[in-house]
């Protein structure tokens, strides 16, 4: 009979381990809000990065690439709108780039108040690598 | 232990299967939970790279054709420093990005293709795949003389790369006067220039414009130089809108004739040769140089002339000459792989054209006392007939004749096929 004994003292100790090593999350939120915000960016950026302008020239400089056509031509306000329109109208946001050392807020609507997810998109634009960040949050959106 | 303690101790154990049951449950929920309605898509970071890491590796790479430092740096390590680039801002995002070069594979002039595996990770899903890409790589070639402006590859395939062999080109340096930006062809400011490296050797360069040349709208013309002898050289023509004092070693144009101490060339008549007995010989119409169309015979050859190389224009059908190219006494020997003739004294020849077209080459050298022709290509028929002897050569429009022992004029001579000669599609402009 000491075998019954030994296997369930074995099994308890088991037992005990494996719940001490639960690693519990520290509190019970998801962050499902903020990746699906961080999931959008990252995808309006992508979309946007192959969506091949109309015109075969213009096409053909910039990779098939409005994102970068818009970019090197500096129309932000299109950026913006499209972003506006792409974007939760429950969510806020800003639109930096990084390129040739310096960064420049390109589209601003609003100010973080609540947790930021931050989409980002690399892109070879005339030459040299811009680093575009897009900083997502829930809240109030701003007038361009 | 009485039954009732038995009960008692399996009842235990069966509890205790069973917290260890409930523990693993806790356990795999709580994993499961951790990651609840989380979102794993790693294609637009995919595609992020897809996009735009081609573009910028050929944008560094062809920053190597203007490298001036002492160490070229090498395909892969300009991956390597495009791909830092790319994994460094992954990285800094919370993405693990990977960009692995596998093989690069030279598939001929410039062109490579470069095989990568692709792996991006965000903590939770890693993905891997593999990526192909063709991209054109032009290693750094300094330039030759800041005095002119402008340069264009030549591709250049020689038979016998390891000698120096006349070549010859129909250039138009119209187009790249308009992509280059310049202004105007100086026609006398064109040089061929071998390169190896920081290592460039000037070539005796002529060029002889074409009729109607107009150095803005019609820059055209033929390009004439010297191979530079080493297989591994690349060519360039430099060349500028601006007068520049033109080398002693460079062919100079007089009009209808350009040479040097070393060449002779005819444009009209598409017609290089080259000598390379300076000093004993001058290039001149007269004495070493002989034509069926004047008229001139080769029994005006002096001991010395003998030294250069003479031309004879086979062309004409009356052409039925005799030659006198030795007249002392001592052994001649003519021979090839069928037959063989010795003999003292005066060798005859009587070249006979038959119905060919294009250029054919036959070349007859004197070894010291020794007479050896070639021609692949070409009839050869000796006769002799106690008094004289006769060679016969047909398919040729032009025969030439050399008694010096010198390995530039006959390989010249040789069968030129598999020679090929082109100017690049494109050009370069000085660095600023």
């Amino acid at each position: 009979m000491h075998v019954l004994e030994v296997l369930m003292v074995a099994t308890l100790f088991t037992s005990a381990v494996n719940v001490a090593v639960i690693n519990l999350p520290t509190s019970d939120a998801t962050h499902i809000g903020e990746e699906q915000l961080w999931f959008e960016g990252m995808e309006l950026l992508e979309v946007l990065d192959r969506w091949a302008p109309a015109n075969a020239t213009v096409a053909a400089a910039y990779g098939n690439s409005t994102l970068a056509w818009w970019l090197d031509t500096g129309n932000y306000s299109a950026l913006a709108a499209y972003l506006d329109a792409g974007l939760p109208v429950t969510s806020a946001y800003y639109l930096s780039a990084t390129h040739h050392g310096a960064t420049e807020v390109l589209v601003e609507r609003g100010l973080p108040v609540s947790p930021v997810s931050l989409a980002f998109r690399l892109i070879w634009v005339a030459g040299e690598l811009w680093e575009l960040e897009l900083w997502l949050w829930y809240g109030p959106r701003g007038v361009a | 232990m009485n039954r009732r303690g038995q009960l008692l101790l399996i009842s235990g154990l069966l509890l205790t299967f069973t917290i260890l049951t409930i523990s693993f449950s806790i356990s795999h929920s709580v994993g499961l939970g951790r990651h609840h309605g989380e979102r794993h898509d790693l294609t637009p970071s995919v595609t992020m790279v897809d996009q735009h890491f081609p573009p910028a590796l050929e944008a560094e790479l062809a920053e190597l054709r203007d490298y001036t430092g002492d160490s070229q740096p090498t395909i892969a390590a300009t991956f390597n420093r495009t791909a830092e680039l790319f994994e460094g801002r992954f990285a800094a995002h919370g993405q693990v990005l990977t960009l692995e070069l596998n093989t690069t594979t030279n598939l001929g002039h410039d062109l490579y293709n470069l095989t990568y595996s692709l792996t991006v990770s965000d903590g939770i899903q890693t993905v891997t795949f593999d990526r192909w890409l063709v991209i054109s790589v032009t290693v750094s070639d300094p330039w030759w003389n800041d005095d002119y402006h402008y340069r264009v590859p030549l591709a250049v395939t020689i038979p016998w790369a390891e000698q120096r062999m006349p070549l010859t080109l129909p250039v138009n340096f119209t187009p790249l006067l308009e992509s280059l930006e310049a202004e105007r062809l100086e026609s006398t400011a064109v040089r061929v220039v071998a390169q190896q490296g920081g290592e460039f050797t000037p070539l005796a360069t002529g060029f002889a414009p074409d009729a109607g040349f107009d150095d803005r709208t019609a820059a055209a013309g033929t390009l004439a130089w010297t191979s530079s002898g080493d297989p591994d050289d690349r060519y360039y023509c430099y060349f500028d809108h601006g007068a520049h004092p033109i080398p002693g070693s460079d062919l100079q144009w007089n009009g209808s004739v350009v040479q040097n101490e070393q060449l002779h060339w005819e444009p009209l008549n598409n017609t290089l040769f080259e000598h390379r007995t300076a000093g004993a010989l001058e290039i001149s119409v007269g004495g070493y140089y002989l034509d069926g169309v004047n008229g001139s015979h080769f029994t005006n050859l002096s001991a010395e002339a003998l030294r250069g190389m003479v031309r004879l224009n086979l062309s004409s059908p009356t052409l039925n000459r005799t030659l006198t190219i030795f007249s002392g006494t001592g052994l001649v020997t003519i021979e090839d792989d069928h037959e063989a003739w010795t003999g003292l004294g005066t060798i005859n020849f009587t070249a006979v054209k038959s119905g060919t077209s294009g250029l054919r080459y036959a070349m007859l050298e004197r070894t010291g006392t020794r007479l050896v022709y070639y021609g692949s290509d070409l009839q050869f028929q000796l006769t002799d007939d106690g008094a004289s002897q006769t060679l016969l050569v047909r398919g040729a429009e032009y025969l030439y004749l050399t008694s010096k022992n010198h390995d530039d004029v006959r390989k010249m001579g040789l069968n030129l096929a598999g020679t090929s000669v082109t100017m690049g599609s494109g050009g370069h402009r000085l660095p600023t």
